[in-house]
């Protein structure tokens, strides 16, 4: 698995929404903006 | 998740879109979104490819580690209500990343424990800086 570096490509991924839609990081980073990604722990 | 939510105008003048991960269960994760904050996009990773992919552990000794059960002990002693883990694995951690416009990577950050998280305002001083 290829290490995480800053200034280095963040890994591409597609994931299901809440809402059924199908993201694509690279599209969401198409929009020019920064992407703040917080992957939560257990909901608790 | 609250305080991020608290923040979502100044996140909006950062240009910063905030996306949320998870690896729970759709109604797990609406009746969560229900209780903390429904402002950004929240993604399911039930499989954790995505967890894995971005290096973000499971341990049971950091997931327990004494600073988090200090954490939960002041969050019940100050009448804080404690959220129901819907059956999900408590030793994934989590963590925050911040990419740039261009898809890098501008900051990294997984958790040592549960209760580890960088500030909110060192994210929105950081994002500041990147504008």
């Amino acid at each position: 698995m290829p290490s995480l570096k800053l200034g280095k490509p963040a890994p591409n991924f597609t994931l299901q929404s809440v809402e059924g839609e199908e993201v694509l990081l690279k599209d969401i980073t198409k929009s020019n903006q920064k992407i703040l990604l917080v992957f939560i722990r257990h909901l608790g | 998740m609250a305080q991020l939510c608290q923040h979502k105008n100044k996140l909006d003048e950062l240009n910063t879109r905030v996306i949320i991960i998870s690896f729970s269960t759709l109604p797990a994760v609406q009746d969560w979104l229900d209780q903390t904050c429904s402002k950004f996009t929240v993604l399911l990773d039930p499989d954790r490819k995505v967890y894995k992919a971005y290096h973000l552990d499971r341990s049971f000794l950091r997931a327990y580690h004494p600073k988090t059960l200090w954490f939960y002990t002041k969050v019940i002693l100050s009448g804080g209500k404690m959220l129901d883990s819907h059956g999900d694995d408590t030793t994934q951690l989590g963590g925050d990343f911040i990419i740039d416009e261009e898809g890098n990577f501008s900051f990294i950050y997984p958790s040592e424990n549960s209760s580890d998280r960088p500030p909110v305002e060192d994210l929105l001083a950081f994002l500041s800086e990147l504008s």
